[in-house]
């Protein structure tokens, strides 16, 4: 197991009016596994992203990555773990206004100190990719939503992180370029064996993955995992989606 | 609804109101302790022979400072305003009425310089005894201090309170009307770099001749070319002025975006993020890190003026008392006869004997008295009174006078004095200085010091003997005798009658004092007292401290908070990217070093160039030997520059604060 969930729990605010954004979630991931983690919004999917990529604490439980003791880890050392071993596609996409776009891109290589020929070559062959050669010089204020997510996502993807944190990656694209990207993902899944962790309300995305949970009010409430063929794991999961209820929260995407 | 906004807001940005809060407290307090010090009956009484002019000296003072304090509130209080851009747009979009939202900023900003206003006038009330005490101790007057607050004062304050806050709010107001009204227009915001880099490039060129002129000026000050000197002074204030700020606005920006091309520098680690980040924060600071240059300059340049007229005001009190009291040969009697009587215990007596001729000096050949002294009676003078002029072997001359640049007075070789004297040999000589021996009041004219022979030869035209004392526990005269020592019968002094050529003209004693305002008349002190003058050099002194300190330290905590302030009102975006760095993966403490590095440029650049510009004032004053100006020079800026220092410290350690609260 790369990834270890043990009975984590996180509350927001103060003690009268608190928000238990997770109650009590327990998971394990596989090294190399897509893992798709599904359910309505204020379910508490971005704030397990959030944990387990240590960028916050849970109140209660553990995190274990390659059998670490993450939770125990001081501040920099959490630090450098996201950004040696991890990638990031946010669903607010956490872009740096004063960088233009290709700055944010190789940000993450700039800041392990890579060389400048890598940088160069990494970033070519990701715009590229990705279809968003045009706009390398452009601000990142004045990109649309969905071509800021495609910008983040090549920022997650341009380290070749071992895991890779997705929260909502498509949700503002296109389905041309959801459909590029999630063929990526899924390459380096497949070659690479980049772990991956998706959060999504999207049931056509959710089939990409190999594995999903479903979260409901702070805690599991069902898993599905892909038998081997796309149509099949999508219909598996809009029946899932159905049977929780609360089908109206869900955005049931038709293309496929 | 309305509280509700406003507490928010204070809330949210309660380091930095707190920050402004105390330093205009403390500039209040500062303010209406130097008012009510106006009319202090204690003072008046303490200070008998000036309070009259140091009533209006306070007050002048007082009116300076509560200036520059508006000046400060004026331009502080539009940080907040701005700071709360984003948040006035949103209530007005929420559909809050412009004029609702002009009247939370005028809210706002009343209670907080209501708030400033009341914690500085109790600051006042509490501390008015203790500066008042200092006050009196710094000039060494002995009455005690008492407190005082006239109703007067009282309603004076309240009526000064009240307006300026009405004033300020409104302003405040105006503000937020004009934010409201302004779209965004970034293109504005910042300038091209084909517009920066040539701004940088003359506000470089500006100041490198900022740099030169003021060496040139060091030679025309000394050659006392006045027209010249003045034209540089004018080149320097502009080109100062305009040069640092052009840097400011052009060079620095343009260095950081070529570092930020250099893709060697820039791709490593977090440069590529810090060095856009401090561009965008500096575009948006040069005004202020001018400003702020601009002032350290000219408080340093004053302090230095400060510290160099005390120390002239005390060099020449120095060179005129020398000793405790000094008598002549026509006091003499009376003063031996008072010391009996007050039985003044004498620790040490001296008595020496000199010769007054005609002498000539400079190129317009002025005649003047020259008061010849043997150097064997010279060197029996005590050391205190003569250390400070060059030493002499007894074959040289020592000319003492304080009009060393006269012109024309050194020869062909830069510092020769060259003399010539009635019926005796022209004296050449190098060993020039200005510590008379018995004090720069008892006699006129030259004192110079001869080989025994030569002195021995001079044909005076007139005799005296001088007399100095040093006491235990002081001369113990009393006001009477030192009073009728200055009477008629005691009086001394001569008259040169000129002829055409220094053979002929003659010296003779004239003790008529009806003929003073004769420039041929030259009329000696009858006797000099060190502890008249004591006093006021010290009153003077002590009040200069006084002021000079208390103003150092109000602007000192002025720059400080502006630059704490600026640097610590980031706006939402600037936090977001901070929040968003450590996300991905930068450490706090990378975090860290970026606010620390933030706040090191902020605070080094503009003292450096404050320091290269404050350098005018060695040029500036003449009256010394400038190796001797230098080291006071570095130890005023070296104060300053710790000072300075540690608020930055300071600062440092609050903007960290503020950015680690918000990343967890
Ligand atoms: N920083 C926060 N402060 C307070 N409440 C939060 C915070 N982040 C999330 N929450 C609350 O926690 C719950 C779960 O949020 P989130 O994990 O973002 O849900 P999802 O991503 O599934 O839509 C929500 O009710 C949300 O309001
Ligand atoms: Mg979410």
């Amino acid at each position: 197991m790369q990834i270890v969930v043990k009975n984590i729990a996180k509350d927001y605010g103060k003690r009268f009016n608190a928000v238990h954004a997770i109650k009590d979630i327990g998971l394990e991931v596989k090294h190399g596994e897509f893992l798709g983690i599904m359910g309505p919004s204020g379910a508490g999917k971005s704030t397990l992203l959030n944990i387990i990529s240590t960028n916050e604490r849970p109140d209660h439980g553990q995190v274990l990555i390659d059998g670490i003791d993450m939770t125990g880890l001081h501040d920099k050392e959490q630090a450098k773990y996201r950004r040696n071993k991890m990638g990031f596609i946010y669903q607010s996409f956490e872009l740096l206004d004063s960088l233009n776009v290709k700055e944010n891109i190789i940000l993450p290589m700039a800041l392990n100190h890579a060389s400048k020929r890598l940088i160069e070559q990494n970033f070519k062959h990701m715009t590229k990719l990705l279809n968003i050669e045009g706009l390398s010089k452009r601000s990142v204020d004045d990109l649309s939503l969905g071509q800021k997510q495609i910008v983040a996502a090549a920022r997650a993807l341009i380290n070749s992180p071992e895991i890779l944190f997705a929260d909502e990656p498509t949700g503002s694209l296109d389905s041309k370029s959801a459909t590029i990207l999630l063929n990526y993902m899924q390459l380096i899944n497949d070659k690479e064996k980049t772990t991956i962790l998706m959060a999504t309300h999207d049931a056509f995305t959710a089939s990409y993955c190999s594995r999903v949970i479903f979260v409901k009010d702070g805690v599991i409430f069902a898993e599905v995992v892909n038998p081997g063929d796309r149509n099949k794991f999508f219909e598996q999961i809009i029946n899932m989606q159905r049977t929780i209820g609360g089908g109206s929260y869900f955005n049931v995407s038709q293309n496929n | 609804m309305f509280l509700k906004i406003i507490r928010r807001s204070f809330y949210n940005m309660k380091d930095s109101y707190l920050i402004y809060i105390l330093s205009c407290s403390f500039a209040v307090g500062m303010f209406s302790i130097l008012l009510s010090l106006v009319d202090n009956p204690r003072l008046k009484s303490g200070i008998s022979s000036w309070s009259a002019s140091l009533n209006n000296i306070t007050l002048g003072f007082s009116v300076l400072f509560i200036f520059c304090v508006f000046v400060y509130m004026g331009f502080v209080g539009g940080f907040f305003i701005k700071q709360q851009t984003n948040e006035f747009k949103t209530f007005e979009k929420f559909g809050m009425s412009r004029w609702t939202v002009i009247v939370i900023g005028f809210i706002q900003t009343f209670v907080v310089q209501l708030i400033s206003w009341l914690i500085g006038i109790i600051i006042a009330l509490i501390f008015q005894k203790f500066f008042g005490m200092l006050l009196l101790y710094l000039m060494g007057v002995k009455t005690g201090f008492m407190f005082r607050f006239t109703g007067n004062i009282f309603s004076m304050l309240w009526q000064i309170c009240l307006y300026s806050t009405i004033v300020f709010s409104i302003m405040n107001s105006f503000r937020v009307r004009r934010l409201l009204k302004k779209n965004k227009d970034k293109s504005e915001r910042t300038p091209r770099w084909y517009i920066r880099l040539p701004g940088g490039i003359v506000g470089i060129l500006l100041f490198i001749s900022g740099i030169l002129v003021t060496v040139i000026l060091f030679g025309d000050v000394k050659d006392s070319n006045q027209t010249a000197a003045v034209a540089e002074l004018s080149f320097l204030f502009v080109a100062y002025l305009a040069g640092t700020y052009l840097m400011y606005y052009g060079f620095l920006p343009s260095f950081l975006t070529i570092l930020q091309h250099t893709k060697k520098i820039a791709y490593a680690g977090i440069n590529m993020f810090s060095f856009k980040y401090f561009k965008e924060r500096l575009t948006k600071n040069v005004s202020i890190l001018w400003f702020i240059t601009e002032l350290s300059s000219l408080a340093l340049i004053l302090l230095s003026f400060c510290y160099f007229g005390y120390k002239s005001i005390y060099t020449n009190y120095a060179y005129a008392h020398p000793f405790e009291l000094t008598a002549n040969q026509k006091t003499v009697d009376p003063i031996k006869k008072y010391l009996k009587e007050n039985k003044s215990q004498i620790t040490r007596s001296y008595k020496t004997t000199v010769k007054t001729t005609v002498i000539q000096r400079g190129s317009n050949n002025e005649m003047l008295p020259g008061t010849f002294i043997s150097y064997s009676d010279y060197q029996k003078l005590p050391k205190s009174n003569i250390a400070r002029n060059p030493r002499i072997t007894k074959k040289e001359f020592l000319v003492l006078d304080f009009g060393y640049t006269v012109p024309g007075y050194a020869s062909d070789k830069s510092n020769t004095a060259v003399v010539k004297v009635k019926n005796a040999k022209t004296i050449k000589t190098n060993k020039i200085g200005s510590a008379f021996p018995y004090g720069s009041t008892m006699y006129q004219g030259l004192m110079i010091v001869a080989p025994d022979k030569y002195y021995q030869k001079l044909k005076p035209e007139v005799r005296n003997t001088f007399y100095g004392w040093f006491f235990k526990d002081g001369d113990r005269l009393t006001h009477k005798q030192y009073e009728k020592l200055n009477k008629q019968e005691y009086t001394s002094g001569v008259q040169i009658k000129k002829a055409a050529n220094l053979a002929d003209t003659k010296m003779t004693t004239d003790t008529d004092r009806r003929n003073s305002s004769d420039t041929s008349v030259y009329m000696d002190s009858n006797f000099s007292r060190q502890k008249n003058a004591k006093v006021q050099v010290n009153q003077i002194s002590g009040f200069g401290i006084f002021i000079v300190a208390m103003f150092s330290v109000s602007l000192l905590i002025a720059l400080g908070s502006v630059l704490t302030l600026r640097l610590l009102l980031r706006d939402d975006s600037e936090w977001k990217q901070l929040k968003t760095l450590n996300k991905i993966g930068v450490s706090k403490s990378e975090i860290k070093e970026i606010v620390k590095k933030e706040t090191i440029y902020s605070f080094v650049i503009p003292i450096i160039f404050a320091v290269l510009q404050s350098y005018i004032v060695i040029a500036l004053l003449d009256r010394y030997p400038k190796t001797t100006m230098v080291i006071p020079f570095i130890l005023i800026n070296l104060g300053y520059i710790a000072l300075y220092g540690i608020i930055g410290f300071v600062t440092y350690l609050i903007s960290w604060r503020s950015v680690n609260q918000k990343l967890s």
